[in-house]
């Protein structure tokens, strides 16, 4: 589903070059449950990132399903991940203004979804946020943002969820909540990869892969 | 959810920078519809003011002696009264006002006085200009006050003055020049009185030839009007000219600098607000940008704010603008306070230019919003 081939991300910083990712290769099959790995500047986000086709790499390809993304033009390439990649962050990303049903519904903008909105309402029934549905995000705890942001995610039905340490903000308890609807969302058929340097997601995993100094260093099935 | 309603809900959650974009465009705008609402008045009040004063030219006869016009304040000698028409009826130069004349001494009741011969005004064709001078009829005269005082004349009486009758159609206040000796009758009496028919010694003109800087109108005139009038010649009113055209002047000077400065700072001031907008909002168009929206989508959200904030600028602006204009306006312009008025065409163009000058306001920003990386913004968060 995923294949990363060769993948090099340099820096040009004033001390020299950085090889943030450096030469990074791997494939991810359809329905996996990725855990990526390793301490802070390990460069898991950055590949996330590449991954995400929101980072050019300085080298090698990222082909999903088939389609080398950065053989795309930026408008395809915004189309192409508002289609089929769903994003989660650390910090939730939650748009202030609006409302927990807008901001999920933010998400099919571009897509112009079918049924958005009772698609919506019903990922926000599934992660038991009906209750707060008009509550804007201030109004929300750290679970409940997260479990918003993952339904944003979820609205487009990607193949391809990519959460960037989405359990860093929140208690053990959340953190579980959130990882539990991941694990769901992949038992339904779509391709997970989780970005974290703490081992709560590894449970949840059917593949980890550790990072050290933009390398690979262990990639082991759960 | 549509970006018109995306811009209305981050408009109403941002409220203070929303107010604060939106002031710089009402004072602004407030200022540019003060400036020209003034500009209109302090000119219609120059051209008045200058009006009452005088004329701008004094087109008397060729042979006249400088020396003796001076002194005594008109020509001996004189020129066919139809100068006037040919005057009138030319192409090439403009006019505002046209009144031809005969002034002459004699005497009444053995006192000497001038008599002053007043044609119909003469306005050019379609202007019609409310009068420089009052309208005196046939067989009326209007007498100084002085030689009311010396020959104990009152309005409604008859005078005998060179073999004709004159009403008296009113005294003149004192004017402490040789109007309080003057008899202002119809030119056809003058011309009767002094026994000098069908002629003239001098055509007032005004608004026939401003002063223009670096060049030298009177020559021009002077060389177009000895073709036409070859028994006359043209001595303008430098002071009166100077003194309009530097009003006049005065006030555009006045309104080109401040306002500049006054849109400057204010698009400056829109600019850097709009860039605290999109430090605001770095996170959400990471998120926009993560999400798939194109540069276009997030060039609307930004200039759809521009534009609504210009939009609402304008009037409110107009009407501050407006209301200073109306209030402030009649004191400082007295003489023609009741023709300050709303200028709805400035509503017009405000409500044009407003959102523009909002939008290019925010344009650096709005791009600096569109060159985000979207990585690199959301790993930042």
């Amino acid at each position: 589903m995923l294949a990363i081939e060769n993948v090099i991300k340099t820096y040009h910083k004033r001390m020299g070059k950085i090889n943030a990712i450096d030469g990074v290769s791997l494939d991810i099959a359809k329905g996996s449950f990725v855990v990526l790995n390793g301490p802070s500047g390990s460069g898991k986000t950055t590949l996330l990132m590449a991954i995400a086709s929101m980072l050019h790499p300085s080298a090698g390809s990222v082909t999903i399903d088939g389609t080398d993304i950065y053989r795309l033009s930026a408008m395809q390439r915004a189309r192409f991940r508002a289609a089929n990649i769903g994003f989660i962050f650390q910090m939730f990303h939650l748009i202030p203004y609006l409302s927990i049903i807008e901001n999920v519904l933010f998400a099919a903008g571009v897509t112009k979804t079918q049924n958005a909105r009772s698609t919506a309402k019903e990922i926000i029934a599934q992660l038991s946020l009906t209750d707060r549905m008009h509550h804007r995000p201030s109004e929300l705890s750290a679970g409940e943002k997260q479990r918003a942001a993952i339904a944003r995610a979820m609205l487009n039905k990607p193949r391809l969820i990519l959460a960037d340490e989405p359990t860093g903000n929140l208690d053990p308890h959340n953190a579980e909540i959130v990882l539990g609807h991941l694990s769901d969302y992949n038992r339904q058929g779509g391709t997970v990869i989780v970005v974290t340097h703490g081992d709560q997601a590894k449970r949840y995993a059917t593949r980890t892969i550790q990072m050290e100094n933009g390398r690979v260093v262990a990639d082991t099935a759960s | 959810m549509t970006i018109l309603k995306l811009i209305i809900k981050e408009i109403a959650h941002r409220k203070i920078i929303f107010v604060l974009s939106m002031l710089a465009v009402v004072i602004a705008v407030a200022f540019y519809v003060l400036f020209f609402t003034a500009a209109t008045a302090a000119n219609r009040e120059t051209t008045r003011l200058m009006r009452d004063i005088g004329f701008n030219i004094r087109i008397i006869p060729k042979q006249t002696d400088m020396g003796t016009f001076y002194l005594q304040g008109f020509s001996d000698e004189t020129m066919p009264e139809d100068y006037v028409d040919v005057f009138a009826t030319q192409k090439g130069i403009g006019y505002n006002h046209l009144v031809a004349t005969l002034n002459g001494r004699t005497q009444y009741s053995g006192h000497n006085i001038i008599i002053r011969g007043l044609a119909p005004e003469i306005c050019p064709p379609g202007k019609a200009k409310s009068p420089m001078v009052f309208a005196i009829e046939k067989g009326t005269v209007f007498i100084g006050h002085e030689v009311a005082n010396l020959c104990d004349i009152n309005k409604g009486s008859t005078i005998h003055i060179g073999n004709i009758d004159l009403t008296v159609a009113g005294i003149l206040a004192e004017s402490g020049s040789a109007d309080d000796i003057t008899m202002q009758c119809h030119l056809a009496d003058a011309q009767a009185i002094l026994n000098k028919p069908a002629c003239i010694n001098e055509i007032k003109a005004i608004d026939c030839l401003c002063f223009v800087p670096n060049d030298n109108p009177l020559s021009i005139l002077r060389e177009q009007l000895a073709e036409l009038l070859p028994e006359g010649k043209v001595v303008q009113m430098q002071a009166i000219a100077k003194a309009r055209s530097q009003q006049r002047r005065l006030v555009k000077n006045v309104f080109a600098m401040i306002l500049p400065i006054v849109i400057i700072v204010c698009g400056l001031w829109i600019g850097i607000l709009a860039m605290t907008n999109v430090r605001q909002r770095q996170e959400e168009i990471g998120l926009a940008r993560a999400l798939g929206y194109g540069s276009p989508t997030i060039m609307t959200l930004f200039f759809g704010r521009a534009l609504i904030t210009g939009l609402i600028g304008a009037v409110i602006g107009f009407a501050v603008g407006t209301f200073l204009a109306l209030q402030f306006g009649p004191s400082i312009f007295t003489v023609t306070a009741k023709a300050i008025q709303p200028d709805y065409a400035l509503l017009n163009i405000s409500l044009i230019a407003a959102p523009a000058f909002a939008a290019v306001s925010s344009f650096i920003p709005v791009m600096i919003a569109v060159s985000q990386d979207p990585a690199t913004t959301l790993r930042q968060q």
